[in-house]
């Protein structure tokens, strides 16, 4: 009995540690895919947090943010937003530059990757790491989402912006937004064929679509280009918030 | 009692009168039936990620037969917490001859409990799809639930290094547990532990401050049990059973609430049997073993540090037994039965340490 509670400890980091393996040694994306869904899941429990971060999971989540499937960013970064909670994991995460990762994962296409992604930023959040948090982009991009028409998507934003920043900084940004724009929190386009589709149907942009020629098949950079022009066009109009909101 | 003020989630641009979304997330996923063996959880389960944003204290009930049930739906969602607002959702599509209910719990424990029972069972012959619906959370509650969630976890953090501290104390003592594999993991907490501020002096920490916040580690009564001995040797079996009452009180209801924030499928599935191991190890394990269990720890103990020298240094580290404790039962029956469950218990311990925990090191991949 008085050994039960480091057993028991003893079996968990093993259990994840088998986890961890069998993720690095499959070929099969379907298991990764559970295996990544599994750990993610298992850092929402406090009590892993200690055998996570030596198994180097944190880092695990952190490389998965760059992989082409969407569905290793998605967990990958619910697994961040778990862990990110705990003050020993946000500063591994701190460590490894999660910052830049994970303010990448804001221009995803999905929104849970997104949600997750504000909510990590939230929490890593320290005195040393606010100035490169409340960086004037990602404030314009949580500008942005707080006019959003999901209400998950706003609400969070509208929080993150009350509790990350100053009232100051957010007037700072909104007045800077009135000159131009960043790219963070645009979703970036999977394919030339789609972008401007996926660009006007997410900013819901009634009769604008004359600004993006669909007849030539562009790269995706270039369509942003042009749709930032075309934002930065309307920048005059009165009410060219509208225009940001999500479809 | 159905109240007006959960409205729809409302857009900057849709009126009162547009029909409630439906999300994606409102969807019955998959069950994934691909799962190795050692992956299976108890329940078969979508491959999903759960965090806190998906986390709500609303509920949405759909499925539920449209024969005028609500009292008894809002009755049986009781079961689980306090319901603070409620209201069909007649405007979100709804399968034929079933209605779709919002429920708004005060408490997010309760929602997670009530969409863990309630989710795909049968009621009033329909069967419940219950998920969580956090579009209907205000900015207010958004915000109060990522605070909640965030200092749960710091009060969590914070009493696991106060428990970590408290186990290196117990096991700088003369147990048996002195191996390579715990000493190596003792350090990496110490280090772990170093920045929450406190000393190591775990002796002077009284015992009852750390009981509130989370249950003690198993060995803790054994220390405080060996500390009395200093004092009393016929009461030391006494105020062990009290201690080990006192803990095993605590622990229960610390237990079933972590299994139940575990199962309500936030976990992967095979953290459910873990959890729900130990609780039920833990609850089982009769008083008088315990006892015997910590006889044969120390004097297994005394034992080791006669013949066996590796070790033993730090074996000897921390309070010191003032005497052998008794071997002899006095009873020819009892002596048999200490032995076996001895035996048994060294068998259980070798295997134990037999098994590496040394860290795996992730080759870091380029970024």
């Amino acid at each position: 009995m008085s050994q039960k509670g480091s057993v028991e400890g003893c079996d968990r980091f093993e259990y994840l540690q088998t986890l961890v393996t069998e993720f690095q040694d499959t070929d099969s994306e379907e298991a990764k895919e559970q295996v990544l869904a599994n750990l993610a899941n298992f850092a929402y429990d406090p009590k892993n947090m200690e055998y996570l971060s030596q198994l180097q999971v944190p880092d695990l989540f952190l490389d998965m943010l760059t992989e082409e499937n969407e569905n290793f960013v998605e967990f990958g970064m619910g697994g961040l937003c778990n862990l990110s909670m705990d003050p020993e994991c946000r500063d591994i995460i701190l460590q490894s530059s999660g910052i830049n990762l994970v303010t990448n994962c804001l221009s995803n296409q999905r929104e849970e990757t997104v949600l997750s992604a504000i909510t990590t930023l939230m929490n890593l959040t320290t005195p040393s790491s606010r100035s490169q948090i409340t960086d004037p982009a990602i404030l314009q991009c949580m500008l942005r989402f707080s006019l959003a028409e999901s209400p998950r998507l706003r609400n969070l934003a509208i929080v993150f912006l009350q509790e990350c920043c100053t009232e100051e900084q957010v007037a700072q940004v909104e007045q800077q937004m009135q000159g131009q724009q960043t790219a963070i929190g645009i979703p970036l386009p999977k394919d030339e064929g789609t972008a401007e589709i996926c660009l006007c149907s997410r900013y819901s942009i009634p009769g604008r679509q004359k600004y993006v020629d669909s007849s030539v098949m562009l790269h995706p950079h270039v369509i942003m280009k042009n749709f930032y022009q075309m934002l930065l066009s309307d920048s005059s109009t009165p009410n060219w918030e509208t225009i940001c909101l999500w479809s | 009692m159905v109240s007006k003020n959960m409205e729809a989630p409302v857009g900057n641009s849709s009126g009162c009168w547009n029909v409630p979304e439906v999300y994606k997330h409102h969807e019955q996923r998959k069950v994934c039936i691909s799962r190795p063996k050692y992956r299976e959880g108890r329940k078969a389960k979508a491959v999903k990620v759960y965090t806190i944003n998906l986390e709500s204290r609303y509920l949405m009930v759909q499925g539920v037969p449209a024969i005028g049930v609500m009292t008894e739906l809002i009755q049986l969602c009781a079961l689980y917490g306090a319901v603070e607002e409620y209201r069909p959702l007649d405007e979100y599509p709804a399968e034929e001859f079933t209605e779709v209910y919002l429920v708004k719990f005060q408490k997010l424990t309760s929602a997670r409990a009530a969409k863990r029972h309630m989710d795909e069972k049968s009621f009033y012959g329909g069967v419940l799809h219950v998920c969580y619906v956090p579009e209907y959370e205000t900015v207010e509650d958004t915000r109060l639930k990522l605070q909640d969630r965030r200092s749960y976890i710091i009060r969590a953090a914070r009493s696991k290094a106060r428990e970590n501290e408290q186990k290196e104390g117990t096991n700088k003592e003369p147990t048996a547990s002195g191996t390579a594999t715990t000493s190596e993991r003792i350090i990496t907490r110490q280090v772990n532990t170093v920045d929450s501020g406190n000393t190591s002096g775990t002796a002077n920490i009284s015992p009852y401050s750390s009981f509130p916040l989370l249950p003690l580690p198993p060995r803790e009564h054994h220390y405080y049990g060996r500390k009395n001995e200093h004092m009393n040797i016929l009461t030391e079996d006494k105020m062990g059973t009290l201690h080990t009452a006192i803990i095993n009180t605590q622990q229960q209801p610390g237990q079933s609430s972590s299994s139940s924030q575990s199962s309500s499928g936030i976990n992967g599935g095979t953290e459910h049997t873990l959890t729900l191991n130990q609780a039920s190890t833990v609850r089982f394990v009769p008083r008088s073993t315990n006892l015997e269990n910590r006889k044969r720890k120390m004097e297994e103990a005394a034992g080791h540090s006669l013949t066996d020298v590796s070790g033993k240094n730090e074996l000897l580290i921390g309070p010191k037994l003032p005497e052998t404790p008794k071997l002899d039962m006095e009873d020819e029956s009892l002596n048999t039965t200490v032995s076996l469950i001895r035996n048994t218990l060294k068998q259980v311990e070798s295997i134990s340490d037999i098994k590496p925990v040394e860290k795996k090191k992730k080759p870091r991949r380029r970024i």
